[in-house]
Protein backbone atom coordinates (compact mmCIF):
# COMPACT_ATOMS: atom_id res chain seq x y z
CA UNK A 1 0.00 0.00 0.00
CA UNK A 2 1.06 3.81 -0.96
CA UNK A 3 2.04 5.65 1.92
CA UNK A 4 -0.27 8.42 0.86
CA UNK A 5 -3.28 5.45 1.73
CA UNK A 6 -1.56 5.02 5.32
CA UNK A 7 -1.30 8.62 6.45
CA UNK A 8 -5.39 9.14 4.96
CA UNK A 9 -6.06 5.68 7.38
CA UNK A 10 -4.59 7.61 9.79
CA UNK A 11 -6.78 10.60 9.59
CA UNK A 12 -9.91 8.99 9.36
CA UNK A 13 -8.90 7.00 12.64
CA UNK A 14 -7.92 10.40 14.22
CA UNK A 15 -11.21 12.15 13.30
CA UNK A 16 -13.18 8.82 14.30
CA UNK A 17 -11.48 9.33 17.65
CA UNK A 18 -11.99 12.93 18.24
CA UNK A 19 -15.49 12.98 17.80
CA UNK A 20 -16.14 9.57 19.76
CA UNK A 21 -14.29 11.41 22.46
CA UNK A 22 -16.52 15.19 22.17
CA UNK A 23 -19.19 13.08 21.64
CA UNK A 24 -18.75 11.01 24.95
CA UNK A 25 -18.10 14.00 27.22
CA UNK A 26 -21.10 15.53 25.90
CA UNK A 27 -23.33 13.22 27.43
CA UNK A 28 -21.09 12.59 30.53
CA UNK A 29 -22.09 16.02 31.63
CA UNK A 30 -25.84 15.35 32.47
CA UNK A 31 -24.74 12.03 33.85
CA UNK A 32 -25.29 12.06 38.31
CA UNK A 33 -21.78 10.96 39.49
CA UNK A 34 -22.84 7.76 40.79
CA UNK A 35 -23.88 7.13 37.07
CA UNK A 36 -20.41 8.28 36.05
CA UNK A 37 -18.23 5.65 38.30
CA UNK A 38 -20.60 2.96 37.26
CA UNK A 39 -19.83 3.82 33.51
CA UNK A 40 -15.98 3.88 34.72
CA UNK A 41 -16.21 0.40 35.89
CA UNK A 42 -18.14 -1.00 33.14
CA UNK A 43 -15.78 0.40 30.64
CA UNK A 44 -12.83 -1.03 32.91
CA UNK A 45 -14.89 -4.74 32.56
CA UNK A 46 -15.43 -4.15 29.04
CA UNK A 47 -11.98 -3.46 27.58
CA UNK A 48 -10.36 -6.21 30.02
CA UNK A 49 -12.67 -8.84 28.65
CA UNK A 50 -12.34 -7.94 25.45
CA UNK A 51 -8.76 -7.98 25.53
CA UNK A 52 -8.67 -11.46 26.93
CA UNK A 53 -11.34 -12.40 24.11
CA UNK A 54 -8.18 -11.14 21.37
CA UNK A 55 -5.81 -12.43 23.64
CA UNK A 56 -7.26 -16.13 23.20
CA UNK A 57 -7.92 -15.30 19.51
CA UNK A 58 -4.08 -14.56 19.34
CA UNK A 59 -4.79 -11.37 17.55
CA UNK B 1 -14.93 -23.51 36.92
CA UNK B 2 -16.89 -23.86 33.98
CA UNK B 3 -15.28 -23.07 30.54
CA UNK B 4 -17.68 -21.15 27.97
CA UNK B 5 -16.27 -20.58 24.69
CA UNK B 6 -15.86 -16.89 24.11
CA UNK B 7 -16.49 -15.95 27.47
CA UNK B 8 -14.71 -12.52 27.50
CA UNK B 9 -16.37 -11.29 23.95
CA UNK B 10 -19.87 -11.98 26.32
CA UNK B 11 -19.00 -10.05 29.25
CA UNK B 12 -17.96 -7.04 27.07
CA UNK B 13 -21.11 -7.20 24.94
CA UNK B 14 -23.28 -7.13 28.52
CA UNK B 15 -20.34 -4.33 29.66
CA UNK B 16 -21.84 -2.42 26.43
CA UNK B 17 -25.28 -3.37 26.86
CA UNK B 18 -24.91 -1.99 30.94
CA UNK B 19 -23.35 1.22 29.78
CA UNK B 20 -26.63 1.99 27.52
CA UNK B 21 -28.73 1.18 30.66
CA UNK B 22 -27.05 3.55 32.77
CA UNK B 23 -27.39 6.11 30.01
CA UNK B 24 -31.13 5.50 30.21
CA UNK B 25 -31.50 5.27 33.57
CA UNK B 26 -29.62 8.29 34.39
CA UNK B 27 -31.51 10.44 32.00
CA UNK B 28 -35.03 9.33 33.55
CA UNK B 29 -34.18 9.25 37.12
CA UNK B 30 -34.21 12.76 38.83
CA UNK B 31 -36.46 15.84 39.77
CA UNK B 32 -37.85 17.60 36.51
CA UNK B 33 -39.78 20.41 36.06
CA UNK B 34 -41.93 22.23 33.89
CA UNK B 35 -43.26 25.90 33.87
CA UNK B 36 -46.85 26.37 31.53
CA UNK B 37 -47.50 29.78 31.32
CA UNK B 38 -50.64 31.22 29.80
CA UNK B 39 -51.18 34.37 28.15
CA UNK B 40 -53.70 35.97 25.15
CA UNK B 41 -55.48 32.16 25.45
CA UNK B 42 -52.30 30.75 24.61
CA UNK B 43 -50.47 28.02 26.48
CA UNK B 44 -46.73 27.48 26.27
CA UNK B 45 -44.17 25.21 27.75
CA UNK B 46 -41.14 26.31 28.82
CA UNK B 47 -39.36 23.21 29.95
CA UNK B 48 -36.12 24.13 31.55
CA UNK B 49 -33.32 21.22 30.36
CA UNK B 50 -33.41 22.51 27.15
CA UNK B 51 -30.82 25.05 25.75
CA UNK B 52 -33.33 27.77 24.52
CA UNK B 53 -33.46 30.99 26.30
CA UNK B 54 -36.41 31.09 28.21
CA UNK B 55 -38.62 34.38 28.36
CA UNK B 56 -42.12 35.73 28.36
CA UNK B 57 -43.69 38.81 26.34
CA UNK B 58 -46.94 39.82 26.63
CA UNK B 59 -49.38 43.46 26.27
CA UNK B 60 -48.74 45.54 29.64
CA UNK B 61 -52.22 45.17 31.27
CA UNK B 62 -52.67 41.01 30.65
CA UNK B 63 -53.13 38.49 33.45
CA UNK B 64 -50.50 36.16 33.02
CA UNK B 65 -51.71 32.63 34.49
CA UNK B 66 -48.20 30.18 35.21
CA UNK B 67 -48.58 26.59 36.27
CA UNK B 68 -45.57 25.05 37.26
CA UNK B 69 -45.33 20.91 37.27
CA UNK B 70 -42.67 19.03 39.50
CA UNK B 71 -41.97 15.52 38.85
CA UNK B 72 -40.15 13.05 41.28
CA UNK B 73 -38.97 10.86 39.48
CA UNK B 74 -36.36 9.17 42.56
CA UNK B 75 -37.32 6.39 44.87
CA UNK B 76 -37.32 8.95 48.05
CA UNK B 77 -39.94 11.59 48.91
CA UNK B 78 -38.91 15.60 47.46
CA UNK B 79 -39.29 18.35 49.93
CA UNK B 80 -38.96 21.34 49.16
CA UNK B 81 -39.23 25.08 49.34
CA UNK B 82 -40.70 26.33 46.30
CA UNK B 83 -40.86 30.39 45.73
CA UNK B 84 -41.67 31.91 42.58
CA UNK B 85 -40.87 35.49 42.72
CA UNK B 86 -40.60 38.29 40.30
CA UNK B 87 -37.56 40.69 40.09
CA UNK B 88 -35.99 43.79 38.66
CA UNK B 89 -32.19 43.77 38.76
CA UNK B 90 -31.33 43.14 42.45
CA UNK B 91 -34.42 44.20 43.69
CA UNK B 92 -37.53 42.14 44.24
CA UNK B 93 -41.08 43.00 43.57
CA UNK B 94 -43.33 40.87 43.42
CA UNK B 95 -43.25 37.25 45.45
CA UNK B 96 -45.87 35.21 43.67
CA UNK B 97 -45.95 31.99 45.49
CA UNK B 98 -44.16 30.93 48.57
CA UNK B 99 -44.65 27.55 49.96
CA UNK B 100 -43.02 23.91 50.94
CA UNK B 101 -44.40 21.39 49.06
CA UNK B 102 -43.20 17.10 49.71
CA UNK B 103 -43.54 15.18 46.42
CA UNK B 104 -44.05 11.40 46.77
CA UNK B 105 -41.28 8.95 44.72
CA UNK B 106 -42.83 8.95 40.91
CA UNK B 107 -45.48 11.49 41.48
CA UNK B 108 -46.01 15.08 40.63
CA UNK B 109 -46.92 18.29 41.71
CA UNK B 110 -48.49 21.27 40.05
CA UNK B 111 -48.42 24.85 41.35
CA UNK B 112 -50.64 27.63 39.85
CA UNK B 113 -50.07 31.63 40.43
CA UNK B 114 -51.48 34.50 38.33
CA UNK B 115 -49.66 37.51 37.49
CA UNK B 116 -50.97 40.61 37.78
CA UNK B 117 -48.86 42.72 34.73
CA UNK B 118 -50.74 46.18 36.26
CA UNK B 119 -48.60 45.73 39.18
CA UNK B 120 -45.57 46.02 37.56
CA UNK B 121 -44.19 48.76 34.97
CA UNK B 122 -44.98 48.44 31.38
CA UNK B 123 -41.40 48.11 29.00
CA UNK B 124 -39.07 46.95 31.80
CA UNK B 125 -37.06 44.36 31.61
CA UNK B 126 -37.61 41.70 34.88
CA UNK B 127 -37.17 38.41 35.82
CA UNK B 128 -39.60 35.63 36.94
CA UNK B 129 -36.97 33.41 39.56
CA UNK B 130 -38.40 29.98 40.54
CA UNK B 131 -36.32 29.06 43.59
CA UNK B 132 -36.28 25.12 45.21
CA UNK B 133 -33.70 24.32 47.79
CA UNK B 134 -31.59 22.29 45.00
CA UNK B 135 -32.00 24.73 41.93
CA UNK B 136 -33.02 28.09 40.90
CA UNK B 137 -34.83 28.73 37.03
CA UNK B 138 -34.29 31.97 35.93
CA UNK B 139 -36.68 33.14 32.93
CA UNK B 140 -36.73 36.74 31.29
CA UNK B 141 -40.28 39.09 31.33
CA UNK B 142 -41.35 42.27 29.63
CA UNK B 143 -44.84 43.75 29.24
CA UNK B 144 -44.44 46.21 26.28
CA UNK B 145 -47.18 48.47 26.11
CA UNK B 146 -47.43 50.67 22.95
CA UNK B 147 -48.39 54.46 23.16
CA UNK B 148 -50.07 56.05 20.27
CA UNK B 149 -49.08 60.13 20.15
CA UNK B 150 -51.39 61.57 17.50
CA UNK B 151 -49.07 64.20 15.99
CA UNK B 152 -50.86 67.91 16.62
CA UNK B 153 -51.98 69.22 13.35
CA UNK B 154 -50.83 72.88 13.01
CA UNK B 155 -53.82 74.43 10.84
CA UNK B 156 -52.24 75.78 6.89
CA UNK B 157 -53.01 79.22 6.61
CA UNK B 158 -55.15 79.70 3.06
CA UNK B 159 -54.00 82.72 1.23
CA UNK B 160 -56.98 83.54 -1.27
CA UNK B 161 -55.62 83.84 -5.17
CA UNK B 162 -55.05 86.94 -6.22
CA UNK B 163 -56.94 87.11 -9.35
CA UNK B 164 -56.07 88.99 -12.75
CA UNK B 165 -52.19 89.18 -11.64
CA UNK B 166 -50.56 86.79 -13.57
CA UNK B 167 -48.91 87.36 -17.01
Amino acid sequence: MEMKTYILYAFGILMCAAGVIYLASEYIRYLSDAGKLLILILMVIMFASFGKYFEERGL
Amino acid sequence: MVNVKNLGLYIGLLCIIGIMTVFFFDAYIGVYDTLYVTEGGWEREIAFDRPYPKYIGADYGETIYFSYEITNRRFKEYNTHIEASVWRGKEKNLTLFSANKSIKPFENVTIEWVLETEKLEPNTNYILKIKTDDFERIVQMRFSQITITTPEIIPIPLTEPEIGTGG
